[in-house]
């Protein structure tokens, strides 16, 4: 068998009229093209982490997002892939169910779930987690997951904790030292957020727990005034 | 003078007015587009595929979404056929009749109405869960909507077997097809590797550490990069220099053959580093617009057997 080589996407070779469309049709896609260029451009520029100006949020959410957002083509694409800061390491769930006062834990992902599945809880984990900084959905987030558990287990409260693994230096001795891969167990958790779901008369309620970070350290009267920094005093 | 500016600046003018149609409008051959919706249709299947282990626990009527979630999320211009799904056979009738959609793109089945379909199932998917969706998902939508374009199924495909599918096999939608694929692939590439150019960690070369150091979200243990400062340092650089030959070298004719060639190998292999293969192997997907039809049979032919022929001589491959 022999290839014959296609030179027609070879964009010098002379092409048939019939295969061009009509002044019409490229007027009229070009205009579309044109518009959705620019739309993409400030959609780039308005969804970066980095920020935008007022303008550039201002013109694509008026203009642009209507139409581009229902399509999913409201986009950013700023893979950055990492930072290397805390907000890129892995997240989990943890939900704790509560009935007559058997308790069940719940890791999401678990174990034995494949990469894709285990990706969306992940994604969903570093949202619940973000979401504390932000007073309009601080809450939303964890309310929908633990009324959604609280009816899927069918118990009376569920509590829920967002878990943020320790991101490891190269030069940490665990690295370094190693003969075998890293296991689950070696790595520092630590808790990010945390709250209890429980229905009062029939209805959910959230209770969000301080986490310990979150909390005020003791301070004895006696010694702060003795100026000494708190961090130092025991209680 | 002012004639002189004035003749100048309607030369650019219609410089610009012929490069845009050449790039955009030129007819191309559609098997590049081909090749594009069955890989991207495997992918797709794949993806879709795996929303179905939690999709009622997700989506369902006791679902860990409500709507009273989503209507707070995504504001009010969203659509999706998930939010009128209130049963579970219901969602799992949508949720069936979007592999069944996806699965006939890839086989090329009425190939544009199943494209048509395909993104409506896809993008009913992405509103109705926003916040679990990933760069893949993102880039998997890009190419739905340039398949939709062009005449996807013009080659390799179902259509073409039974004689449904008459299209040309050069085609100026091909053309255009493929041009926004194009200019996707590489405003994606530089939006990337912008964001990357934010961090510290990709300048002083660790960011590939920092990668491979999630040991849960790793598909396989690259952590054993750490016994070389260097080999973290190259890997890291390689990233951003070949992002940054891919936005430049894939626009040079003599330079497009290679650095779409080593895309294809690139990309996966960043997205295996990053944790994120199906992104790797959608950006790859994409990389194939900028692989010239007459390599593609030579590939084919050198796989399979199959002799793709010069279209205006043999009409058909299957």
């Amino acid at each position: 068998m022999t290839i014959v080589r296609d030179a027609s996407t070879e964009r010098n070779e002379p092409l048939s009229q019939p295969m061009q469309p009509s002044e019409m049709v490229r007027a009229v896609v070009s205009l579309f093209l044109a518009v959705y260029f620019f739309g993409m451009v400030l959609c780039i520029a308005g969804n970066s982490s980095s920020g935008s100006s007022v303008l550039v949020r201002t013109i694509k959410t008026k203009l642009f997002s209507p139409w581009l957002y229902p399509l999913w083509l409201d986009l950013g694409f700023d893979y950055h892939l990492t930072y290397g800061s805390v907000g890129d390491a892995d997240f989990s769930i943890s939900a704790t169910a509560i009935q007559d006062g058997e308790v069940q834990t719940l890791e999401y992902p678990s174990a034995d779930m494949g990469s894709l599945r285990a990706a969306r809880w992940r994604r969903m984990a570093k949202w619940m987690a973000t979401s504390v900084e932000d007073p309009n959905r601080e809450s939303a987030l964890p309310s929908s997951i633990g009324s959604g558990m609280l009816k899927q287990r069918g118990v009376d409260e569920v509590s829920i904790a967002v878990i943020r693994n320790e991101l490891f230096e190269p030069t940490d001795s665990r690295v370094t030292n190693r003969k075998n891969i890293i296991s689950r167990d070696d790595v520092h958790v630590e808790t990010v957020y945390s709250a209890r779901m429980r229905l009062v008369s029939g209805e959910p309620q959230l209770i969000k727990n301080e986490v310990r970070r979150d909390v005020a350290p003791l301070v004895n009267p006696a010694k702060t005034n003795a100026s000494e920094s708190p961090r130092e005093v025991k209680p | 003078m002012n004639r002189d500016n004035a003749s100048i600046l309607k030369n650019e003018e219609t410089r610009f007015a012929i490069k845009w149609e050449q790039f955009f409008f030129s007819p191309a051959n559609s098997l590049p587009l081909t090749i594009i919706r069955i890989l991207a249709g495997i992918e797709m299947m794949f993806l879709w595929w795996s929303w179905s282990p939690d999709l009622q626990q997700w989506f369902g009527p006791n679902g860990l979404i409500s709507q009273d979630l989503l209507q707070q999320w995504r504001g009010g211009w969203a659509f999706s056929i998930f939010d009128r799904t209130t049963t579970e056979s219901s969602l799992w009738a949508a949720y069936g009749a979007g592999f069944v959609a996806f699965f006939m793109l890839t086989a090329g089945v009425a190939t544009t109405g199943a494209a048509v379909a395909a993104i409506f199932f896809w993008i009913s998917l992405l509103h109705r869960g926003p916040m679990l969706v990933g760069s893949a998902d993102d880039v998997m939508t890009i190419v739905l909507f340039c398949l939709v374009i062009g005449p996807s199924g013009a080659q390799i495909s179902v259509d073409r077997m039974i004689g449904w599918n008459r299209q040309e096999l050069v085609s100026w939608r091909a053309g255009l097809a493929l041009s926004l694929l194009k200019l996707h692939a590489v405003a994606i590439t530089a939006s990337s590797l912008l964001a990357q150019l934010r961090g510290d960690v990709w300048w002083d070369g660790t960011a590939a550490w920092w990668m491979v150091s999630r040991i849960e979200s790793s598909l396989i243990d690259l952590t054993w990069i750490s016994q070389s400062q260097y080999l973290i340092n190259i890997l890291t650089h390689a990233i951003t220099v070949f992002e940054f030959v891919f936005i430049f070298g894939v626009w040079n004719k003599k330079m497009c053959p290679y650095v779409a060639g080593a895309a294809l190998v690139c990309w996966p292999l960043i997205g295996l580093l990053a944790g994120e293969i199906p992104w790797g192997i959608a950006m790859a997907i994409l990389s194939i617009s900028f692989v010239r039809a007459h390599r593609i049979s030579e590939v084919i032919h050198g796989m399979t057997g199959w002799k793709i022929s010069r279209p205006n001589h043999l009409p058909t491959v299957l």
